[in-house]
């Protein structure tokens, strides 16, 4: 009788529970999920992404065409079965319309791939820039208006072949997805434009002892012309530690992440071999551009001492992505009928102008958009930033190869691409 | 009365899909049974045989990369085999991976258990990692999905819920069968007295590895329902956070009964959905941590032994007039 | 004890038996000669090395030197488990039951093990063909209508009796109990005595025990540890008799 009695209250406890989550949808109010990496070693940068969602629904006024925006947040740690739990939370329990997220790359190819089975619910990206995402059977309703990887390097593979006169280079790296995307949008153009690379040295990410890979390292350049260090954070500035003190003095380019704030405002010996390196991205310390300016001064406004000093590359990722649904919206008026098709359509359609300038999509629903060759400078106040050489505009999905040929080239791998010398 | 309870779950388990919406049928309840089967190849080894795993998520992951490996290969990583040949490989690689890590663990005890189970799984986070030519790397597997039986999509949410139902009953029930057999009366007596065991003629080293093996062909199967869960794996699957979880979980719902298992992958489960809803993100492992120093401080044996106790003492209460106290256990009953 | 002319009619032979721990000899170059159905005690204060010795004959120790014959057949070198097959049970001085399963299940585990452990998953003990035997090892050891209680239930005194039939499963050839008086109330001891009276003509015994009284009403044939050396042996009336016994052992025990 006692448990029989215990089993009806736990029915009617679970039942109770369930009933008080699922949200009632509120036919005007428009949802919008934010996807971030709240812990783990990105809390950091996932917190800013979603200061950029934020800041996207209050230029708005929190309302489009008289509906509602409602903002729902949910975390990750970098690891994609928690961003699919996550996701899958924010759509089917939450009810969202629209999700922004999430912030890493193997996180994307995961919610990419959720974005199919829900059909009912547009996603966009927030700032994971893995290749494959809007690449490999891409979903009809995942749009990404932030460039990847590939995108952010290409341009300087081309620059330091064309300009640099390099045909000969090493490359050292961190041993995951996003380094290979960066050096495979590297090599597309530098192998492209002759060049050779003689050895790529992968290592694992957080390590701190470089030795064994700096003793294979040319001292200076000779043979090798240069080396291309894809490297980010406390990883980058170890290792350009116990080059520049091993007294190495190859020619350094580097990846995105090589020259984030994090390792421009490092004090060791790593300081005195930055000025002078050559990264590519999206964003340039020193860029007059308009958009970026007012951009800065919004979120400065909106978060004063809560936000960073200066917004980071997450937050713009996620208020770009987060805008261009907003944009969207307003186009079709809030009208989400029939799984969005008018939306979807209108997201495909945008053109727009995000902080690092002019973004449309091309047929993967991926961004089209300029890139910065950037160059360390140490600034009169003798801090180091980002001095923009060149800006190449509309840089797309392909590298600015046809389709066929950047679809030859395959996947990035450690292997591949590959031009030894 | 003493099938009220099974019923009731039984009962539950067939209405849960009609009143519930798609998250609470496949993440909470779909994760669930897949998680808690995971869970209970721990709770078998600890409950039966007196011996605890930080390993059996590792395990899991070997079931899942191999029927990843063998069903959905990725940029010329993988093999592909007709479905029921890679559940039987993958089930069988769990198995053996069971069996090796009981060799290797085997001749510790307590704290040197949990300390090699853990490095084994640690080595093995690594190697997916690294290894690109069967691991893929960091990335892993995707699109991993179950196969389409007879026109049946058992990857859509209905089938997929009530899929992992039966797998996760089949594998309550082989547990609660086994345990009652003379090999699963030798592990328990081996829990309680290992050298006597020995003394009455039993190759005690043999019984551990067997149980570890018996253990890994049952987290194999929850491995590939949690594969089957996120359509993929990668080496986020089977990194340090799961392989802990699987232990929260354990203790959680109670590690002495099988049942508890279940119970605990569910409160996990849900706790690890909603608590956002009432904390901040960051201070999630707080939360969690907390409710384990409770569970461990105010009811060692779980959720199930609060429960069991609370209804002991209501019958106790009922049946005091006739003084009759019960006086076996429950465990291995 | 009439001497045994016959090497085959020797249940246990054990010769030269030594066992060092480092620099200490536990037991020191003891030779035994068991006959078959013969009830043996080996007598001694703590740390005379009985134990030890018992744990060299059952197999869960190897010896440093000498050899251990039963019926003959040398199994120095034979594992615990094959002990078991050819007949060797013991006990432990401390209990050793499984308190998280019935007296019935005890009883089981310890039947299947001496038939050689079948570890078979299919079908449950219940539907075993030699579940039955557990009925005659419980009237055996008087715990018949306790089968189906948790053994962690079992007095103190239940508990040995639980021991002694489960190194009674599938008859053993040669039983060694160590001190399974420990602990008992008199009028157990009186029980145990009586059980130990009953058991079958061709079973061998030997067993420790610092209770002179046990050891004496129960065995045919004493031998004396002292310091890891066999210093007598003799008939339980001449180790009565012997003062020079009476002093060292009496004395180191302080009774």
């Amino acid at each position: 009788m006692t448990i029989q009695r215990m089993t009806l209250g736990a029915t009617a406890a679970i039942v109770a529970l369930m009933g008080s989550t699922a949200l009632a949808q509120d036919a005007e109010t428009i949802t919008i999920g934010g996807l971030a990496t709240l812990e783990g070693p990105f809390a950091g940068p996932g917190e800013d992404g979603l200061r950029g969602v934020e800041l996207a629904i209050h230029e708005f006024g929190g309302e489009i065409a008289g509906h509602p925006i409602e903002f729902i947040s949910a975390s990750s740690d970098g690891n994609p079965d928690v961003a699919l739990e996550s996701a899958r939370r924010l759509v089917e329990q939450d009810g969202v319309d629209i999700l922004v997220g999430p912030l890493s790359g193997s996180e994307g190819i995961r919610i990419a791939q959720y974005a199919k089975e829900q059909p009912g619910t547009t996603f966009l990206n927030g700032g994971s820039a893995a290749i494959e995402t809007t690449l490999v059977d891409p979903a009809e309703n995942f749009f990404r208006f932030n460039t990847e990887g590939a995108q952010w390097t290409a341009p300087l593979g081309k620059y330091v072949a064309e300009e640099r006169g390099w045909d000969n280079i090493i490359i050292v790296s961190e041993d995951y997805s996003f380094p290979y995307a960066q050096i495979f949008g590297f090599m597309a153009t530098y192998c492209e434009a002759g060049g050779t690379v003689e050895e790529k040295y992968f290592t694992p990410v957080g390590n701190n002892d470089y030795s064994s890979v700096i003793a294979q390292l040319p001292i200076e350049a000779g043979e090798v012309d240069g080396m291309y260090v894809v490297l980010g954070g406390s990883d980058a500035v170890n290792f350009l530690s116990q080059y520049a003190q091993m007294g190495g003095q190859l020619p350094i380019v580097g990846g995105t992440n090589v020259t984030d704030q994090t390792v421009l405002t490092t004090q060791g010996p790593a300081r005195e071999l930055l000025p002078g390196i050559l990264s590519s991205g999206p964003v340039s310390d020193n860029a007059d551009l308009e958009a970026w300016q007012e951009f800065v001064t919004l979120y400065q406004d909106y978060y004063g001492d809560e936000g960073l000093p200066s917004p980071s590359l997450f937050a713009s990722n996620y208020y770009t992505n987060t805008k261009a649904a907003l944009l969207a919206l307003q186009e079709v008026e809030g009208d989400l009928s029939g799984d969005h098709e008018a939306f979807n359509e209108a997201l495909s359609n945008l053109e727009f102008t995000s902080p690092t300038g002019t973004v449309s999509l091309n047929e993967n629903r991926q961004a089209t958009a300029a890139i910065y060759i950037n160059e360390v400078v140490q600034q009169d106040d003798g801090s180091l930033a980002l001095e923009p050489l060149e800006r190449i505009e509309d840089v797309d999905q392909y590298l600015g190869l046809e389709r066929e040929a950047y679809m030859d080239l395959g996947l990035p791998s450690r292997e591949n691409p590959s031009c030894p010398s | 009365m003493r099938l009220i309870i099974p019923l009731a779950v039984v009962a539950l388990v067939l209405v849960y899909p009609f009143v519930v919406n798609s998250f609470w049928l496949v993440q909470i309840g779909g994760r669930t049974l897949g998680f808690g089967t995971i869970v209970l190849s721990l709770v078998f080894l600890t409950a039966y045989t007196g011996m605890l795993s930080l390993a059996q998520m590792t395990v899991a992951g070997i079931g899942g990369y191999a029927t990843a490996y063998f069903t959905a290969p990725t940029g010329g990583v993988g093999v592909l085999l007709p479905w029921p040949l890679a559940l039987v490989l993958a089930l069988g690689l769990a198995t053996l991976a069971g069996l090796l890590i009981g060799l290797v663990a085997v001749r510790t005890r307590g704290i040197y258990t949990l300390m090699i189970t853990l490095a084994v799984a640690m080595a093995f986070y690594y190697l997916t990692l690294q290894n690109y030519d069967i691991f893929n790397g960091f990335t892993g597997f995707n699109n991993a999905d179950p196969p389409v039986v007879l026109g049946l999509d058992l990857g859509a949410p209905l089938p997929f819920f009530y899929l992992s139902a039966i797998l996760a009953a089949l594998c309550y029930a082989g547990v609660r069968h086994v345990v009652r057999t003379p090999f699963g009366l030798a592990l328990q007596a081996l829990r309680d007295e290992p050298d006597r065991v020995r003394a009455l003629g039993y190759n005690v080293p043999l019984l551990r590895v067997l149980a570890f093996g018996l253990a890994g062909f049952i987290a194999g199967i929850g491995g590939i329902l949690n594969l089957w869960l996120n359509a993929s794996i990668s080496p986020g699957s089977v990194a340090l956070n799961p392989v802990i979880d699987v232990l929260m979980a354990g203790v959680l719902g109670g590690i002495g009964h099988p049942a508890g298992a279940y119970v605990g992958a569910f409160v996990f489960t849900v706790v690890d959905n909603f608590a956002i809803d009432f904390i901040a993100r960051e201070r999630f492992n707080t939360l969690i941590g907390l409710i384990f120093l409770a569970i461990v401080l105010f009811s060692p044996d779980g959720l199930t032994g609060l429960v069991r106790r609370v209804s002991t003492r209501w019958a106790r209460a009922g049946r005091r007039d006739k003084g009759a106290t019960r006086k076996t256990k429950d465990i291995g009953k | 004890m009439q001497a045994v002319a016959d090497k085959q009619a020797e249940a246990l032979v054990v010769e030269g038996l030594t066992r060092r721990f480092g620099a200490l000899v536990a037991v020191d170059d003891v030779n035994l000669r068991v006959a078959t159905g013969e009830k043996r005690a080996v007598l001694g204060a703590n740390g005379a090395g009985k134990t030890t010795l018992f744990n060299m004959i059952a197999g869960d120790l190897p010896p440093s030197e000498g050899r251990i014959l039963l019926a003959g057949e040398d199994i120095t070198a034979l594992s615990p488990q094959k002990r078991v097959l050819k007949g060797v049970r013991r006990t432990y001085q401390k209990s050793l039951v499984f308190g998280g399963l019935s007296v019935r299940d005890n009883l089981y585990v310890a039947v299947r093990g001496a038939t050689g452990p079948r570890l078979t998953i299919w079908k449950r003990a219940e539907a075993q063909p030699d579940r039955a035997e557990t009925d005659a090892l419980a009237e055996r050891v008087g715990l018949t209508d306790r089968l189906d209680v948790m053994a962690s239930d079992l007095s103190h005194g239940e508990q040995r009796q639980l021991e002694l039939g489960m190194a009674l499963a599938h008859p053993p050839k040669l039983l060694l109990l160590d001190e399974p008086a420990a602990g008992l109330s008199s009028r157990e001891r009186e029980s145990l005595v009586e059980m130990l009276a009953n058991l079958p003509r061709d079973l061998t015994l030997i067993l420790i025990e610092h209770d002179l009284d046990i050891a004496l009403k129960a065995v045919d044939y004493v031998s004396v540890m002292h310091n890891g050396r066999l210093l007598a042996e003799g008939t339980p009336a001449e180790i009565s008799a012997n003062q020079e016994i009476q002093d060292i052992y009496m004395g180191r025990h302080g009774k």
